[in-house]
């Protein structure tokens, strides 16, 4: 197989809203935004998926794949620097000799572990250039349109503008102490300490002195954050330099697990940052004439991958001694 | 070989950290990529045969620095956080602890400059053979810094004829210099002088001489 430049283009839907937060003020927890030149010059500030949160997500997605190829999931087995080089992409330690790259040692690790030669990373001396790119989830709106592709605007048939995607939430972390049903549940002398300070808020409530009523406040929480609106849609890229056919299938599993249940950004736990893809385009550049072939995106994580996986499988003890001993 | 402007519009900022980008290394890359050439070190640069003229000498090939003026900048950042999830489930059982303030598992958030063009455009000028840079820059799809993640993507390459604006054409407009040149190249008037290299690989260090160098935007 030769190298191959392959693109692919997504239209992905949030199935449930997007907390990816750029920055808190205070309580106020504020989207991820991206300038964005207007047609009259003016600049639109436009919420989106950073390249880096949609990265990390392949890398942790092939990492588990890799893992779970390995027969390396059920236990703990990883060392620190495995579980750097696996999830966050290794760093360069300092402990190998910079002065010489080991080839060998290079070869062996793309060998057994196929993802970091399209991720990249660092390990020992040796710091690995990725040849996997990949784009901000923009979200598909008026003031992205000029940027999106052409069949991208074509399938959201009517676009709104960006402040419309954006949803402010609050939320409040309770204070269990103020329930009565829960205080029966402290000792005796805390059931005291707290029935005490209790009463010492209502007093500085009462008497209106600020410093006391500070002191005395209990630890509820009210928070606000943006979000992106539950179906809003983003077109996303994600493309990779492969030289095998094994790399390929690499690619195709990582896009593939990640599809298979995206989640980015924050607030998971509570029902934010699922995404799925509703239509995708596949295009190989090297080729006299660029061709562009619709992807079934339902069917990428079911149907490849049996060539990675067999690979690592095939090396499982191999894999097991290399991670044991990596530094990275 | 005709005179010829290119242009990549962008779909948003680039992150440059290290100066213009040269058309001409970027076409060399291309070719380097293609024949899946292996890497080199500083002072041992095979010929890269790239579809831009050379000069006369052969120091260095006909073709500006990619000219932007630039209008807006805003910040973005590059963060790190140990996998304390995965950790937590795959670490080995006498992994009991992690310093995330300090030593291999710091957490940071580096912050760096985006910068977004005039027009989104980035614009080159090059005696070149048309056809072939058009051919060869459908490769290229981002520029700059942090590309793995999106930054400096490019929405559309456009090459195109284009009347040399005179003598000096690509390389010296208005007395300056349009990319690095050698302090004596004819033309210059009071360029600003530098160590810098006259052709790829920039990054070569080694090969760093006193040029005239494009003054920045």
């Amino acid at each position: 197989m030769t190298q191959e430049l392959r693109k692919y283009e997504f239209l992905l839907e949030a199935v449930t809203p997007i907390a990816h937060h750029a920055e808190t003020h205070g309580n106020m927890a504020l989207a991820f935004r991206r300038k964005i030149r207007q047609h009259d010059g003016s600049w639109a500030h436009v919420p989106y998926i950073t390249g880096d949160a949609m990265r990390h997500q392949l890398r942790e997605s092939i990492a588990y794949a890799f893992l779970d190829a390995a027969g390396l999931l059920d236990e703990g087995q990883l060392t620190e620097a495995a579980l750097r080089l696996l999830f966050a992409g290794g760093m360069v330690t300092g402990r190998g000799d910079a002065s010489s790259i080991k080839l060998d040692q290079y070869r062996e690790m793309i060998e057994l572990i196929p993802a970091l030669g399209l991720l990249g990373g660092c390990a020992s001396n040796r710091v690995i250039e990725g040849r996997l790119t990949v784009d901000d989830a923009l979200l598909v709106c008026h003031e992205s349109a000029r940027l999106l592709p052409e069949w991208v605007l074509r399938e959201a048939y009517v676009l709104d503008t960006c402040r419309a995607h954006v949803t402010l939430e609050q939320r409040v972390r309770m204070d269990p102490t103020l329930s009565p049903t829960k205080r029966k549940l402290l000792s005796a002398a805390d059931q005291v300490s707290v029935q005490t300070r209790l009463l010492a808020s209502e007093a500085a409530h009462d008497a209106n002195d600020p410093v006391e009523r500070d002191d005395t406040k209990s630890s509820m929480l009210p928070r606000s954050y943006e979000t992106i609106a539950q179906g809003s849609l983003f077109s996303w890229g994600v493309q990779a330099w492969t030289t095998s056919d094994l790399e390929y299938d690499t690619f195709c599993s990582m896009v593939g697990a990640f599809l298979s249940n995206a989640r980015v950004g924050g607030k998971r736990a509570t029902g934010h940052g699922s995404l799925r893809a509703i239509k995708a385009f596949g295009v190989i550049v090297n080729r006299p004439s660029e061709r562009m072939d619709a992807l079934d995106t339902t069917a990428l994580a079911g149907k490849i991958g049996s060539a990675f996986r067999a690979h690592v499988a095939e090396r499982k003890e191999r894999i097991v001694k290399f991670l044991r001993e990596v530094d990275a | 070989m005709t005179p010829v402007r290119i242009r990549a519009l962008l779909d948003g900022g680039i992150q440059l950290s290290q100066g213009p980008v040269a058309i001409d290394a970027l076409l060399a890359w291309v070719v380097c990529k293609l024949e899946a050439r292996a890497p080199i070190t500083a002072g041992d640069v095979p010929a890269v045969d790239i579809p831009i003229a050379k000069e006369p000498a052969g120091r260095f090939h006909l073709a500006s620095f990619a000219l932007a003026e630039w209008d807006l900048y805003e910040r973005r950042f590059v963060q790190r956080k140990f996998p304390v999830g995965p950790a937590q489930r795959l670490a080995v059982e006498k992994f009991k602890r992690i310093n995330i303030s300090a030593g291999a598992q710091k957490s940071y958030r580096i912050p760096g400059q985006m910068a977004h063009a005039v027009d989104d455009t980035l614009t080159w000028y090059a005696i070149a053979d048309e056809c072939a840079v058009r051919d060869a820059l459908r490769f290229v799809t981002h520029l700059g810094k942090r590309r793995a993640v999106g930054r400096g993507k490019i929405r559309e390459w456009i090459v195109e004829s284009t009347l040399p604006w005179g003598d000096g054409f690509p390389v010296v407009r208005e007395g300056k210099p349009l990319r690095n040149l050698p302090p004596d190249w004819p033309g210059l008037v009071s360029p600003l002088h530098a160590r810098a290299t006259l052709t790829y690989p920039h990054w070569d260090q080694t090969r760093e001489e006193i040029c005239a160098v494009l003054e920045a935007s």
